[in-house]
């Protein structure tokens, strides 16, 4: 799964997400893309089974690029555990993306398999998302 | 050159509250400048903007903006457009001023024409590394495209900035040995990338071991605090309560 090779803090705080991703929201790699429409967290294991449903559907052909990354680590309390005594261990990693974000990219195959593939991937990310194409 | 002519209106309120408004009426704040003269905000509306962004020449299209007060028609380029990232329309528009007599550089883009011998018989991909290249020209001679024939490409050869074809009226500026298009072979990666998802969800246990085996990259006394920490979780829950 990715995560960071190095952090500089164990725990972060939640944060907030308002406002649209007015940086990585257009296409800049490939000819297609799969954009985000609603704020949320998308967790390493949804990018990675997105990315590989992408790949087991394109087969040989075509080149992907996953646009986000996970740097936020989530922590969670165990369970039956009483409220207080400080922050739970970090669980696992999250990328923040606000709406207009271009989660994936692909090039090297025609748009109907584009289209499909990234049908495909978007199920696996619990966010609303688009299909998009180069230019406006 | 097709003569095409957008009229604006001068605009006196700026900001993000009056830009706001105007996009409450189907128009949008665009900004004219260059030629060593000043500034001048103006209001167009978004759907011709458009139509000249979509056109063959795209951005790279000279046209005339008409501005009623201030200035007679001149002749303008789309210099920078802003985009509304979820919706998509646009927002916002620089047009700057062109001197029909001056060298001016531009961003022309590639195109490619014909099938890589590399994709049609071997599966390769066909990867656009560079899209556009930088010009020199005269406004009336830029290039709606460059084209480069990628038929004869075999796996692993590409195309560079300086196998493009030379023109009498322009001259490309982009540095020659930038490459454009390469055909890669079929990625090994993406063929392996498949059985290593059929591995995973045999053993889930596997991202734990690789979050601890990256937390042993941070610092020593960290990592010793981390593990422990886990450790006292998995045995007693309440156990890790008491360690503050």
């Amino acid at each position: 799964m990715l995560m960071p090779k190095k952090v500089k803090y164990r725990k972060q705080m939640r944060g907030r997400r308002r406002g649209k991703a007015w940086r990585g929201s257009s296409i800049s790699f490939g000819d297609y893309g799969l954009k985000v429409l609603e704020p949320g967290w998308v967790t390493d294991k949804q990018i990675e089974a997105a990315r590989i449903a992408m790949t087991r559907f394109v087969k040989r052909g075509g080149k992907i690029w996953v646009r986000i990354f996970p740097d936020k680590p989530i922590t969670k309390k165990p369970a039956e555990t009483r409220m207080g005594k400080g922050k739970g261990a970090p669980e696992g990693w999250v990328a923040v993306v606000r709406p207009g974000r271009v989660l994936y990219e692909m090039e090297g195959v025609t748009e109907d398999i584009a289209r499909q593939a990234l049908r495909l991937a978007s199920h696996k990310i619990g966010l609303r998302t688009m299909f998009v194409h180069r230019g406006i | 050159m097709k003569e095409i002519v957008v009229d604006v209106k001068g605009r006196e309120s700026l900001g993000k509250n009056a830009s706001r408004r105007l996009r409450h009426q189907g128009l949008i704040p665009a900004i004219v400048y260059g030629s060593k003269k000043e500034p001048i905000a103006v209001v167009v509306d978004p759907k011709k903007i458009l139509e000249i962004i979509h056109s063959e020449s795209g951005v790279n299209t000279i046209f005339q903006l008409g501005l009623a007060q201030q200035e007679a028609r001149r002749h303008v380029m789309i210099k920078e457009y802003q985009v509304d990232p979820v919706k998509g329309n646009l927002i916002h528009a620089d047009f700057v001023r062109i001197q029909m007599d001056e060298v001016i550089e531009v961003d022309v883009p590639v195109q490619v024409t014909g099938e890589a011998a590399g994709v049609k018989l071997d599966g390769g991909i066909l990867d656009h590394v560079t899209r556009q290249v930088r010009v020199s020209c005269l406004p009336t001679d830029i290039p709606e495209h460059v084209t480069i024939d990628v038929t004869p490409l075999k796996i692993g050869d590409a195309l560079r900035v300086s196998d493009l074809p030379k023109s009498d009226k322009y001259r490309i500026l982009s540095d020659p040995d930038l490459t454009l298009v390469v055909v890669s072979p079929p990625a090994k990666e993406e063929v392996i990338a498949p059985a290593a998802a059929e591995a995973a969800p045999a053993a889930p246990a596997e991202p734990e071991v690789m979050k601890k085996g990256k937390a042993a990259g941070e610092e020593p006394g960290e990592t010793a605090e981390t593990d422990d920490a886990k450790k006292k979780e998995t045995k007693k829950p309440e156990g890790k309560e008491g360690k503050k």
